[in-house]
């Protein structure tokens, strides 16, 4: 086997790798919220709307995710999604 | 004689879709073991040949760093959960590729701990068989994968802590010797 694949892993850009890391923390949130609640991924499509097809492209790791996204999946959950140290912080008071 | 039945069965072979080759890991990582088709006789894994073509791309750098990434998160820390592979249309064959912008990495989910790699390309249509750069990974990773379902039916394919066992050598399709 050749060092290419290792290398490419190694070669990613930090910032590449921390969106994606971001990517997923919400990904893993959207998908820890509807197993809660009992939900699935069509589920949060009829609720905001949408086609399944279009949460599924969520879900992949490279989506880009707006804050307008965000804040639509966190109104159809009816809870948070991404919080900030600060608010967490505050919450704890 | 021989060397005109040789002939013969080689242009037959490039005309019909024959697949020869062998599943090898090609990296283990702490969450997943990746793994990538290498055609028989071949010197790079499909995989390679995909790094090889898009890594430093003038146009696709960006989106082949992004599927690398995508690779490096799950390889490293999330696992092949299974709530990243669904696809587009439920409980479909071959589950959806990497992809960032209109590049595509085709891969197969075996498990939560194993992923199949393979190639991709530029994606310049709605489908993928109406793409020249992409139909014939999508296609090698569609027949690898319904052989790769066949064996784990048949029991000559299975996972033991993380790893394939079993017969990794392949001959898909309409192979003449």
């Amino acid at each position: 086997m050749t060092k290419l694949f290792e290398q490419a892993i190694h070669d990613i850009p930090q910032d590449v790798r921390e969106r994606v890391s971001l990517n997923f923390d919400i990904i893993d949130q959207i998908s820890a919220i509807l197993q809660r609640k009992g939900m699935t991924q069509r589920d949060l499509a009829n609720l905001m709307g949408k086609r399944e097809s279009e949460i599924s492209k969520w879900m992949r790791g490279t989506h880009n995710f707006t804050l307008s996204t965000i804040s639509a999946i966190q109104k159809a959950l009816g809870e948070k999604i991404i919080d900030t140290p600060l608010n967490f912080s505050k919450a704890k008071k | 004689m021989r060397f005109r039945k040789l002939l013969f069965n080689f242009e037959l072979n490039l005309k019909v879709k024959c697949y020869k080759g062998r599943l090898v890991i090609q990296q283990q990582m702490p969450r997943v073991t990746y793994y990538s088709f290498q055609f028989r006789g071949a010197q790079l894994t499909e995989t390679e040949k995909f790094i090889t073509r898009f890594k430093d791309h003038a146009l696709y750098g960006q989106d082949f760093n992004m599927i690398m990434a995508v690779i490096n998160e799950m390889g490293r820390n999330r696992g092949a959960n299974v709530d990243y592979f669904r696809g587009e249309r439920y409980g479909e064959a071959l589950p959806p590729p990497y992809k960032s912008g209109n590049l595509r990495l085709y891969c197969g989910r075996y498990s939560g701990r194993i992923v199949i790699l393979c190639n991709g390309g530029v994606k310049t249509s709605r489908l993928p068989e109406n793409s020249p750069d992409c139909r014939p990974h999508f296609e090698l990773m569609n027949a690898l994968m319904k052989n790769i379902n066949k064996r784990v039916w048949e029991r000559t394919l299975s996972e033991k802590d993380g790893i394939l066992t079993g017969d990794l050598n392949f001959e898909i399709g309409d192979c003449y010797d």
